[in-house]
């Protein structure tokens, strides 16, 4: 009886000391990003902000202008400056923004120049599940304004009500609005952070040791992979340029192929070797030459977005599913295949493959399992890019 | 005359028994096993070695299942250039391909199309296939994951065929009908397909 106890104790306390920012039961997802060495437009404290609408790609039904006021009183708390919402309005109105997915570098030049704001916050409503128990994942980037619209900061966070449920089940959360708060505070924290200079990840090294490891765990390594021998990006030379486009979405979850496309820029992005392409300039190149990837991305094509963007790289892949959780049973479930050409030599320079579910190699207590498929594909990506990059 | 029995007669018998129980129990386990019929063909005039970047075509779907074909090439994609043995052309590009030359059937293509593709997307062989089976079989109460793909190269220079194998893995074995089990995972299976597919390929 002692024994059992004991037991239970530990797997309350092992629950409750995940923290909020978390992923909901597994290691925090959380990956706050440096930007390149030298790269432009690095701001600090003082920098005014302007906070586009937030996009909702979670697929359900959520007020993104709810959330959008929140993450804007969650900043105000914290000193933030942020651009006025009035003279923001008749700005995205008079230039007739919808897309706030993304930033080209004709608004970023308007930004600066208009309204003279120093960067956009970019926010994504990637998962929003009000039933019990509440899911919740939001993700920002942070870009300069003018012609070079360079990504300074990018954030993740994954919640579930049932990731922490500690003794006794204390520590569940049923209020959707309570894990929004959360998510948002772990959003706004993490921005006021690199505003401050309090960096996560060390700046201008090879690899980001967040927190002395590698940030995932082996389960979530790729199934199979290939990977050119002689590519190596070399640290303290000219960051190689990476344009990260969507990927082929045959899941039947609404935008995965977006979904994973910026879960693989948040992870880049915190490479010191790598310099990613904001997805609003992709996209605006991506119109204009009305390039389609039926099936993925041609030879040619990647030529064109070499020519475009002057990117050395492309990251493009396929999600075959993209699964949370319904209710408080079942399990995440997320696979896709990833590869990147090296747009001078015309080659495949990587292909990988990965699946997981939330609870593998979990056999006690639901310890080490994931509880949201955000997170899970954060670890999975992660992994994929050291195995890349390192 | 009457025959006694000796030792010999004795050992004879026991053998035959235990030869029949050996021969039920392989039949036993043949009709358990779901790797029957399979069937390897390698042109013995091609060299192999000589190929150097593959393309893989969509492969054709006979299950009910619809992202059946894509999944499994994809990881037939990935494992294939994993071997580093060949250049596996990007999925986007034979798209490219098939688009140009208005490929009818993409998994089935012909011999002229199969060499006005190859010219297309400078590849040294086309490798096409079929999904026959894909998903969860059941037999009573157990369950269990299993696949079936068949795939066949065919040369850029003729568009003829030099290797064609099939691979079965998984199924309901005799030890998930007595005990139980889900079996594996579908995504370990395919795995498991793939790499038997190319073992077949690389053997010499």
């Amino acid at each position: 009886m002692l024994l059992v106890a004991a037991v239970l104790a530990s797997a309350g306390c092992a629950a409750a000391k995940v923290p909020a920012a978390g992923t909901g039961g597994s290691p925090p997802v959380v990956s706050a990003v440096t930007p390149a060495p030298g790269a432009p437009g690095t701001i600090g404290r003082g920098a005014r902000i302007a906070v586009f609408p937030v996009q909702n790609v979670s697929g359900n039904a959520a007020s993104s202008r709810e959330v959008t006021e929140d993450l804007k009183k969650s900043l105000a708390a914290r000193t933030v400056s942020l651009q006025d919402d009035p003279p923001l309005d008749r700005f995205l109105e008079k230039r007739r923004v919808r897309f706030t997915g993304g930033l080209t570098r004709e608004l970023g030049g308007a930004f600066r120049s208009e309204l003279g704001v120093d960067a956009v916050l970019i926010v994504s409503l990637d998962l929003y599940e009000a039933a019990d128990p509440p899911k919740i994942g939001i993700t920002a980037r942070l870009v300069s304004t003018g012609e070079e619209t360079a990504i300074l900061w990018a954030d993740g966070t994954f919640l579930s009500g049932n990731g922490s449920p500690g003794l006794l089940g204390l520590g569940l959360v049923t209020d959707p609005g309570v894990l929004k708060a959360r998510a948002l505070d772990a959003i706004a924290g993490s921005l006021e952070g690199y505003l401050a200079g309090r960096k996560k990840a060390p700046r201008g090294g090879d690899a980001p040791e967040a927190g002395g490891g590698p940030g995932y765990r082996s389960k979530h390594l790729p199934r199979g992979l290939y990977r050119q021998p002689d590519v190596r990006m070399i640290p303290g030379q000219n960051p190689v340029k990476v344009a990260v486009l969507p990927f082929l979405d045959r899941s039947a979850r609404p935008y995965a192929g977006e979904l994973m496309a910026n879960h693989f820029l948040r992870e880049l992005v915190r490479w010191s070797s790598v310099e990613v392409v904001e997805p609003g300039v992709v996209r605006l190149a991506l119109l204009r030459s009305r390039l389609i990837m039926e099936g993925g991305l041609s030879f040619p094509q990647a030529d064109l977005l070499g020519e475009l963007l002057g990117v050395d790289y492309v990251v493009t892949g396929e999600v075959m599913d993209y699964q949370d959780p319904q209710g408080y049973e079942g399990t995440p479930y997320a696979e896709f295949s990833v590869y990147v050409i090296d747009v001078k030599r015309r080659q495949v320079v990587w292909m990988s493959s990965s699946y997981n579910r939330g609870d593998d190699r979990v056999v006690l207590f639901d310890w080490g399992k994931t509880y949201t498929a955000g997170a899970m594909v954060s670890e999975m990506v992660r992994a994929v890019t050291d195995r890349f990059l390192r | 005359m009457t025959h006694r029995p000796s030792f010999c007669d004795a050992a004879g018998k026991t053998m035959r028994k235990s030869g029949i129980i050996l021969l039920a129990l392989a039949v036993l386990t043949g009709c358990a096993s779901t790797r029957g019929g399979e069937v390897t063909y390698h042109d013995s005039n091609m060299d192999f070695g000589s190929l150097q970047s593959v393309a893989v075509m969509p492969f054709a779907n006979l299950t009910p299942n619809t992202n059946a074909a894509e999944r499994v090439r994809d990881v037939f994609i990935t494992m294939l250039q994993a071997t580093g043995a060949v250049y596996v052309l990007p999925p986007g590009e034979v798209g490219r391909g098939i688009s140009r030359t208005s490929l009818a059937t993409p998994a089935a293509p012909t011999p002229e199309e199969v060499m006005a593709f190859s010219k297309i997307v400078k590849a040294d062989a086309v490798i096409s296939g079929v999904v026959r089976e894909y998903g969860e079989v059941r037999s009573g109460t157990t369950s269990s994951n299993v696949i079936s793909v068949s795939l066949r190269m065919m040369e850029a220079r003729t568009g003829k065929v030099v290797w064609s194998a099939s691979s079965t893995r998984g199924g309901i074995t005799t030890v998930d009908r007595l005990f139980g089990g889900g079996g594996k995972p579908i995504n370990a299976v395919t795995e498991e397909a793939v790499k038997d597919l190319l073992d077949k390929l690389f053997a010499k």
